[in-house]
């Protein structure tokens, strides 16, 4: 295996380490991270012929220059951003080979808000308890447990066998400024109001510029509880819970854990397609459980 | 035991809602010998103060097999307080001053003096009933009630590593800096999470634990 280098020319807004997660240690605490919109992420990684859990390049609404000192077979899924490799536009959803000392920019961004960039054989950051995965309030994994700043050399697997160009064809999400999120009742969705479940499913909701790797903040109207009192027993949460909280500011959590007050209504959704939309609305929709025992 | 879907990755299985060691013992042990039979097909298994998440892969699993084995599991465990040979790890404190700014202003929502306050907080020895937040974050209980203070209206931006914290009966130890809303009672110099060590978290679920004050310099 030759070794190769993602050079960090310029950084982005916000452009992390990702693989499918730190599972297996939320016993103790450790979040799970992973990419914010795991479809894109995999589509990334297949297009270049990886398994679904190589690390890739998560960018957040301004996106990096970089310069790889190898061969290198890359792919970009999820936010439609102009994207070019040295001069040349590239597609989003589609693989290229790349030649040594390729330059590859970030330009105009046009719909969603993240963007994956896979490369073939991985990100080979070292792995934290098992993962790749930054998570940025505790400083675990990814490039030191950061976002990437500029002068950063990303190890990588230089592909130096030539493989057919991949490309997805219809299978990238629609990216517009309205979302719809399936989701499915949680496990406190019982402490509210069954007009609450209307409210969610009838009017759209207003995603907050105080939202994060975190928790999207959505503005919108009140969901009616039943139960007012803020229980105390924490529990085991569920990446892509929408939540409810008393302060008025209903969240969905894009990331897991079990840190989360047990406050809210948990509802699965579909989490990419909140990620590929940032900025405008969020309006969700009921889907029936296909659960079968 | 009743087990509740929480969407359609996550099932919890879920016993009296209360704070009890023995309810949370049972959930552990639960949580334990569900990793030992089947911790290779599930992604995650997390205990709570009484209840026990398992994080799966729908697409990946037979739901119906799940539930029947974690009630087969449930009704073969025995009731019990504390994990065997569990010795009490002991955490050594400053209390007070610039590491402990909540420390005058709880002695006066008790009503006691500040040398009470650390008498009541160290006195006890305390229960790991749950780890989460980040990673080595312990909710510690029960804080005696009469030092219960609820924890900030408005959190902190920066909470230092190593501070120690009360929140209602919880007490705990920030692992990292981060955004807090605990009462700051002190802080220790105990590493509590090092990914880089062989077993990372200083405590785990059912561990049991001292506070010992440090005298102060000065």
């Amino acid at each position: 295996m030759m070794q190769g280098t993602i050079h960090v020319v310029r950084p982005g807004l916000l452009t992390t380490v990702q693989d499918l997660g730190r599972w297996g240690h939320q016993a103790t605490g450790v979040p799970v991270a992973g990419p914010m919109d795991t479809f894109s992420h995999r589509l990334a990684n297949l297009l270049v012929g990886n398994p679904p859990d190589a690390a890739t390049l998560e960018i957040t609404l301004i996106g990096p220059e970089l310069e790889f000192d190898t061969p290198a077979m890359i792919a970009v899924c999820g936010a439609e951003f102009d994207v070019a490799a040295d001069g040349q536009a590239m597609i989003i959803g589609a693989s290229y080979q790349l030649e040594r000392g390729s330059r590859v920019q970030f330009g105009r961004r046009h719909t969603g808000a993240r963007a994956y960039l896979a490369v073939r054989g991985g990100v080979l950051t070292p792995a934290v308890l098992g993962s790749r995965a930054t998570h940025l309030v505790s400083g675990m994994g990814g490039w030191h447990g950061r976002a990437l700043v500029a002068g950063d050399r990303l190890p990588m697997r230089a592909s130096v066998e030539r493989i057919a160009a991949r490309r997805a064809m219809g299978l990238t999400l629609p990216a517009s400024n309205r979302a719809r999120l399936r989701l499915l009742p949680g496990a406190q969705a019982d402490w509210f109001e069954p007009s609450a479940l209307q409210t969610l499913t009838h009017v759209s909701f207003r995603v907050s510029p105080r939202s994060n790797r975190m928790g999207y903040r959505l503005a919108g109207p009140p969901l009616a509880r039943k139960r007012t009192e803020e229980p105390i027993f924490r529990a085991a949460g569920v990446r892509g819970s929408a939540s409810s909280h008393r302060r008025g500011a209903d969240s969905v959590d894009g990331r897991s854990t079990n840190r989360r007050r047990v406050s809210e209504n948990r509802i699965r959704h579909c989490r990419g397609s909140a990620s590929r939309g940032a900025t405008r609305t969020r309006r969700f929709h009921r889907v029936r459980v296909l659960f079968s025992s | 035991v009743n087990l509740r879907w929480s969407g359609d990755t996550l099932l919890l299985v879920e016993w009296q809602q209360t704070i009890d060691p023995a309810i949370n013992q049972h959930a552990i042990d639960l949580g334990a010998r569900l990793q030992a039979r089947i911790g290779h097909v599930v992604r995650d298994i997390v205990p709570g103060y009484c209840s026990l998440g398992i994080h799966i892969d729908p697409l990946h699993t037979d739901l119906g097999a799940l539930e029947r084995v974690i009630r087969e599991e449930e009704r073969r465990l025995g009731r019990r307080e504390t994990s065997p040979e569990r010795p009490v790890i002991e955490l050594a404190v400053r209390y007070g001053g610039e590491e402990g700014p909540d420390l005058p202003a709880l002695a006066e929502w008790a009503g006691c003096s500040v040398e009470d306050v650390i008498e009541r907080h160290a006195s006890r020895t305390y229960r790991v009933y749950m780890l989460g937040f980040v990673p080595g974050f312990a909710y510690l209980g029960r804080v005696d009630g009469s030092i219960a203070a609820p924890r900030h209206r408005l959190p902190r931006e920066r909470v230092p590593p190593g501070s120690v914290g009360i929140a209602g009966e919880q007490t705990g130890v920030y692992p990292i800096a981060t955004p807090g809303g605990w009462q700051l009672i002190g802080r220790t110099d105990a590493v509590m999470f090092d990914s880089a060590r062989a077993v990372p978290s200083l405590l785990h679920p059912g561990d049991l634990v001292r506070f010992v004050p440090l005298p102060r310099s000065g």
